[in-house]
């Protein structure tokens, strides 16, 4: 495989786990999810690779808001 | 409508508008909009890219530093479809990266400084508070308080010391509680306690003809000045 393609590869990879990490930890917290249903965003969240993650942030763009219905923890 | 509904969706709307922008040219080409095709559009796309430093931005300020980690992510995650298969231009993933690592550290960046910005506030408040407590505190006493600088100068009267002769700050001691053109000559506790850093305590008797009981010690102003502190019991009627 040409080594482009693995860095290219690995790019991809650390934005989608570092991008699920951070999403997955805001679901666990949340208390109302799109939809009324949890487990469904953590399955798109990890197996859609950014898209998922990209669909997350739009349907709970709460998340940049400090007064959004996570545990209220400074971050 | 509720005030502030919307604001949830600036973010989401600047992301779908720099990313529109950033692949318009490939929507113009898609759609067969010749009207719409500009050079502007098919050059390359490092002057576009800047427009993501808004929603960075903006998110720095209003989630801080998770809020700019995100869509700094994000924002790479949008790059990189242009980057692996579009760009015709040289190293477009290494340009990519640089802007991404430059435009995470503008966001971060305003994050930090809003936090500071917002602990300062909150500390200033709480300074704030103590400071009204403490007033308050002195302003309740019934003993007459003052604070005086080396200059005879008074710094500070307490409630019930404006009462009685009037609010003196600014003005030297001598001048105010004595209607003296010098400071006293004999009596006068300021070098002493000032000086020697020794509480003094002594009666003594005021021009309206009271008798008070004065206690002084120094105290350090805001400044680092060394100041008297004096308190005054009216003993008038207890001495009959």
């Amino acid at each position: 495989m040409d080594p482009e393609w693995i860095i290219r590869i690995i790019l991809f990879g650390i934005v989608h786990w570092v991008l699920a990490g951070i999403l997955l930890q805001d679901l666990v917290y949340r208390k109302k999810v799109f939809g009324g249903r949890k487990a469904p965003w953590a399955v798109a969240i990890l197996v859609i690779p950014c898209f998922g993650s990209i669909l997350y942030l739009l349907f709970h763009p709460q998340i940049f808001y400090r007064d959004s219905d996570r545990d209220g923890r400074d971050y | 409508m509720k005030k502030g509904a919307f604001r949830p969706f600036i973010m989401p709307l600047l992301i779908v508008l720099c990313t529109l922008f950033y692949y318009f040219g490939e929507l113009v080409d898609w759609a067969a909009w010749d009207a719409l095709r500009h050079s502007l559009l098919y050059g390359v796309h490092d002057i576009h890219r800047m427009l993501f430093l808004v929603p960075i931005i903006y998110a720095g300020y209003n989630a801080r530093i998770r809020g700019a980690v995100i869509i700094t992510l994000v924002s790479f995650a949008i790059f990189l479809p242009r980057a692996f298969f579009i760009s015709p231009y040289p190293d477009p993933l290494l340009r990519t990266v640089i802007f991404t690592v430059f435009a995470g550290f503008i966001g971060v960046l305003v994050a930090i400084t809003r936090n500071q910005c917002e602990k300062c506030r909150n500390l200033e408040q709480l300074m704030e508070k103590q400071r009204d407590k403490l007033q308050n505190i002195i302003n309740g006493v019934a003993d007459g308080i003052i604070i005086t600088g080396p200059d005879y100068v008074i710094r500070f009267m307490n409630t019930a010391m404006i009462n009685d002769f009037g609010d003196g700050t600014g003005i030297p001691c001598y001048r105010h509680l004595r209607k003296a053109d010098a400071p006293c000559e004999h009596g006068c506790k300021i070098p002493d306690v000032i000086s020697n850093g020794r509480a003094q305590r002594w009666i003594c008797e005021l021009p309206n003809g009271r008798q008070v009981e004065a206690f002084a010690a120094p105290y350090i102003d805001s400044d680092g000045t060394v100041c008297q502190v004096s308190i005054f019991r009216d003993i008038s009627s207890t001495s009959g």
